[in-house]
């Protein structure tokens, strides 16, 4: 309990006397949005801070003097500004930074070189939503596939969006849209992602070691940030792609500002024009839709609404008697009141409701399958951010979620399964970010779970440490231990069938620990080298027991999934950036190892996960020059783990004596590989103007050079009873062409 | 992005086009040379098929041995394993000169091999299969040898089948147990639902036999705790005359008959998905493979008439 003490102790610091506080918000100045994480510091000081995801900053603790107050942000100039600060001062100082060209020579940021230690924490990254644009894509922008090219994060296949994060699965990840979590983050069975790139403003990813703020997942968060709309004049972007139509309106509103998107397929008409010509052909459409209003009740007050609406729809009639037809979607509304108690203590007040809903239905000659998944929840969050003095920035709060989980399973008008089960989470958190040297920042955090199934407190100790070496050099390190009490039982390419289920008291929930060490270097404004290296280690990992017999009403955990698993990753990864000039873009590349063990599967050995990644090297760059834009991405990676066939028999299909089968018998689990995976996308974008408005045309290939990378194999047995290897591809070359438009 | 933003950024652009456009010309040949590269045949050449398999496991041994309460000692199949890239041949993975024999208490049965396909029948006068009661196999072969242990299930009677109404249930009318061309029903008239007093297994599989043909496969396990099954009319391929079998498993044919269906091997030949479910089925035998299990089983019979579509 000793660090209990300590944090309770930091907890106790008291603002400094006779020192001066400087505070304000940071926004975007032809838009008014706030900017998060924003970099503010005096200069020649050690004393500085980073906006919060409010934009809201305070630096406390300041010596009576003169200072440059430096502002600074990826994409916008660098703001300075001369202040003389008395003793016990308030200075209210509300920066609007000004957008540059973002790739552009300007683009390099000052004060980024010299960037607070707080945000260079180890296995975090913050994107921008228009550095994602930039990137090529198969179709349009996704933000999914877009983060898929950042070291230590991989992809399952072509057709997937779903993010393997440092060894561990797409159910690992928490995704968090505007501060709500969402169970199922994709559209077209995980080809898209559901976010509207848009309606993105940023995000920001922990790859692991996450701090204390959140907590539920054993792996990652991905914490994506809407925009809150212009609140200086009306206006809207949007784009046309071979597959879909997207848009955006916001502008002002009141005292405050309104933003909303939608996004949806027209695919219809072309699969019903295949359908003339080619039998089973489903029909499918995907739409989502983004709102949020913002107003200012005050200076201290703020109140947002925001809501979030989508929607996946296949159908497939393949006769009069025969259908198929899957749904699924997330809902979530959001309403968030941020108050300014004083200059120094910032709360953050959030009321939200999520809903995932999946139906499959399916009729075979009469025989009728249902299976149903429903998630609901109610959640109430609040933190307080309290910068206590120059050196210590206390953080604070709460979580209460109650849950509503329903699975249904029918089949041939049998209710097989009926699972009904309303548990809670309460979470508490305390972080103290301490300067503790001026080239030194350590954040201590401690995490407490309450869930009602298990009816005991799980507490969660999180570190990080961030030491300026030399100018530029840093030195990081990080830690945690972590829970999961919901489990994802998915389909692997599949996703629409995504469910999730909440664990019982019958098993012990998953659990790891999350080690980073790493480095950065920042050897000129243009460019940034980093290289982490991470350990997790997992325990009470479970999996869905796939040989369950069919009706079995058993809903205990324990008998729904095989238990007892445990599972490390480990690697390093080597990042480089050039993040300004013509030329911008990075070199990832991760070496990697993952591996599990559960009793009951691969006769109790370890073995690799499909998605463990010896090797994984990207390349992304972007050349700009007048109106043109060239992107080109290289991907090169070991291939996928499979589980090759060592022998054939012969056996009985069923009970009855009778009719035999071949049958194939594996080799220990993943014990071969897939040739490695490698592509190459293009893609150029040219501006122009058009009666007055803003365009861009763009023509994007996915795959160029046609490679057909593997996807899986699969065994067959032929009449003449030779056994045939196959080995099933992946996408080929897709060119595609859009518009994009701002009005 | 906005338009005073953009328009300043184009005009910029505008004024650095001319030298943009020649800094254009290595990019292009960079990408050019890297997209000929590529498209080389050595980029997109196939593998060899052989690399696909696994070493050839060492030779198994294969039993397929399933006893049935109040039938006699049944017919037990040995075999092993071959290499799963070269063309299978029954003859050779046959194994015919193994010592097999059923243990029940005190008592030996040593079966005899009839010397072709690794078959082998039960000593003549053997008894009946006793209703939940152990028995044992002991194979040896090859210089190894396979033992497994079953404990036989209850006997299952079915006591009532009956066509019920889709969506209220309620039951339209009987069959009788004993007679099936008088148990006629017409294409998907309505549920035919199966009851019978529950046994202490885990689950029970139905086979569903088409006139005379009798290589219908089976469905997966089903759980039915409340001694009430439904068959699903997708199970029935035609009209005319069918079968059904229902077996009460065992722990060990219940193990190798999911983990066997979970494998994904008969699931739409989609078996082996990178792996993640391609495992090796639960066989319950030591020193070898296959299965060694047993069943109890009751059947009836019915006559599908074709739907009548003309009003």
């Amino acid at each position: 309990m000793k660090f209990s003490a300590v944090l309770f102790s930091l907890l106790l610091i008291p603002a400094s006397a006779q020192a001066a506080t400087i505070s304000g918000f940071i926004t975007d100045r032809s838009s008014g949005e706030f900017l998060l994480s924003a970099n503010v510091i005096l200069s020649g000081t050690s004393l500085g801070a980073l906006s919060n995801e409010n934009g809201y900053y305070a630096i406390t603790g300041i010596p009576s003097g003169s200072y440059v107050l430096v502002v600074s942000y990826v994409g916008y100039e660098t703001y300075r500004d001369t202040l003389s600060l008395g003793a016990e001062a308030y200075l209210r100082r509300d920066v609007e930074l000004v957008p540059t060209v973002l790739v552009g020579e300007a683009a390099v940021v000052e004060a980024d070189r010299n960037r607070d230690e707080r945000l260079a924490q180890p296995g975090f990254v913050a994107l921008q939503a228009a550095v994602l644009k930039e990137l090529p894509a198969i179709g349009e922008t996704d933000l999914l596939r877009s983060l898929q090219l950042l070291p230590g994060i991989q992809a399952s296949s072509d057709i997937s969006s779903g993010l393997y994060v440092r060894g561990g699965g797409p159910d690992q990840t928490q995704i968090l849209l505007d501060q709500i979590p969402l169970y199922n983050p994709s559209h077209a069975f995980g080809f898209f992602s559901i976010f509207n790139p848009e309606a993105i403003k940023d995000l920001r990813l922990h790859k692991s070691a996450y701090p204390a703020p959140y907590g539920g997942n054993l792996g990652a968060v991905l914490d994506v940030t809407n925009r809150d709309g212009n609140r200086n004049e009306l206006g809207g972007s949007g784009g046309v792609s071979l597959i879909s139509m997207r848009t955006m309106l916001e502008g002002p509103l009141g005292n405050g500002s309104f933003m909303v998107s939608g996004r949806r397929t027209y695919l219809e008409p072309i699969l019903a024009y295949i359908r003339t010509r080619v039998e089973d052909i489903p029909g499918y459409y995907f739409y989502d839709m983004n709102a949020k209003i913002n107003q200012n009740l005050s200076y201290s007050d703020n109140l947002v609404l925001s809501g979030y609406f989508g929607r996946d729809d296949l159908n497939l009639e393949t006769g009069e008697d025969n259908f198929f037809n899957v749904r699924w979607g997330n809902s979530a509304v959001t309403g968030k009141w941020t108050h300014l108690f004083s200059p120094t203590l910032f709360g953050n007040f959030v009321v939200s409701g999520s809903d995932y809903a999946s139906r499959l239905s399916a009729d075979f000659d009469g025989t009728e399958v249902l299976s149903r998944n429903s998630i609901r929840d109610i959640s109430v969050k609040g933190d307080l951010d309290y910068v206590a003095d120059g050196e210590h920035a206390i953080k604070g709060g709460f979580r209460a979620t109650r849950y509503r989980f329903r699975f249904k399973r029918s089949f041939n008008q049998d209710d097989q399964l009926d699972l009904r089960l309303r548990p809670y989470v309460i979470s508490a958190y305390a972080q103290d970010q301490w300067q503790a040297w001026p080239s030194t920042s350590i954040r201590l955090g401690l995490r407490a779970n309450y869930y009602s199934e298990r009816e005991k407190i799980d507490l969660e100790p999180r570190i990080s440490f961030s030491h300026r070496l030399s100018d530029g050099l840093r030195l990081k390190a990080g830690g945690g231990r972590y829970h999961q009490y919901l489990q994802l039982i998915t389909t692997e390419g599949f996703s629409g069938g995504d469910f999730w289920v909440p664990l019982d008291g019958s098993v012990t929930p998953g659990q790891a620990w999350h080690f980073v060490l790493g480095t950065s270097w920042d050897p000129s404004p243009g460019y940034r080298l980093s290289l982490e290296s991470y350990y997790q280690r997992l325990g009470n990992l479970v999996v869905v027991d796939n040989t369950r017999a069919v009706g079995s009403d058993e809903t205990r955990s324990e008998d729904v999934f095989i238990t007892g698993g445990r599972g490390y990753a480990t690697g390093m990864e080597a990042f480089v950036e050039r993040l300004s000039g013509r030329l911008t873009g990075w070199i990832g590349y991760t070496l990697g190892w993952t591996r599990r063990r559960f009793p009951e599967l691969n006769q109790g050995a370890w073995y690799p996960p499909k998605y463990d990644r010896r090797h994984d090297l990207v390349v992304s760059a972007n050349y700009r020059t007048g109106r043109w834009s060239f992107g080109c991405n290289v991907i090169f990676a070991t291939g996928q783990a499979f589980t090759p066939a060592s022998a054939r028999y012969e056996l009985r299909e069923s009970a009855r004596t009778g009719a035999r089968e071949d049958y194939f018998l594996p080799t220990g689990r993943n014990t071969a590989r897939l040739l490695p995976y490698h592509r190459m996308d293009l893609s150029v974008k040219q501006d122009f103007r058009f009666f007055g408005r803003n365009l861009q045309w763009y023509l994007q290939v996915f795959n160029a050079y046609n490679h057909r990378n593997e996807w899986f194999v699969q065994y067959d047995t032929e009449d003449d009873r030779i056994t045939t290897a196959e080995v099933v591809k992946m996408l080929p070359i897709v060119p595609t062409i859009g518009l994009n438009y701002d009005f | 992005m906005n338009d005073r933003t953009m328009n300043d950024k184009i005009m910029n652009d505008e004024l650095n086009d001319k030298k943009g456009n020649t800094r254009l010309i290595p990019l292009a040949l960079a990408v050019a040379i890297l997209a000929g590269l590529a498209t080389h045949p050595g980029c997109s050449s196939e593998r060899d098929p052989a690399t696909l398999f696994g070493p050839a496991e060492r030779v198994t041994i294969v039993v397929d041995a399933v006893l049935y309460v109040d039938r006699t000692l049944p017919e037990i199949i040995v075999t092993r394993t071959r290499a799963a890239n070269i063309a299978f041949a029954e003859e050779a993975a046959a194994v015919n000169d193994a010592e097999v024999t059923v243990l029940q208490g005190l008592a030996e049965y040593r079966y005899e091999s009839v010397g072709h396909l690794g078959r082998y029948l039960p000593p003549p006068g053997s008894p009946k299969v006793r209703p939940n009661t152990e028995y044992r196999i002991r194979v040896r072969a090859l210089d190894r040898e396979v033992s497994g242990v079953t404990v036989t299930p209850g006997r299952i009677s079915l006591d009532e089948i009956a066509i019920v109404e889709e969506t209220s249930m309620e039951v339209i009318r009987r069959f009788e147990p004993e007679s099936t061309r008088r148990n006629q029903v017409v294409y998907r008239e309505g549920l035919i639902e199966i009851r019978f007093d529950p046994l202490d297994v885990e689950a029970y599989q139905v086979v569903v036999l088409e006139g005379d043909q009798d290589d219908e496969g089976g469905s997966p396990p089903l759980e039915a705790r409340d001694g009430r099954l439904l068959l699903p009319w997708f199970a029935i391929g035609s009209s005319g005359e069918h079968q059904v079998e229902v077996y009460a498993l065992d722990r060990n044919l219940f193990d190798f008959l999911r983990s066997v269906e979970a494998s994904g091997q008969n699931a739409f030949g989609f078996g082996s998905l990178a792996g993640d479910t391609f495992e090796r089925p639960v066989f319950n035998l030591d020193g070898g493979i296959g299965v060694f299990g047993s069943a109890s089983v009751d059947t009836f019979g019915f006559v599908v008439l074709p739907e009548d579509r003309s009003g």
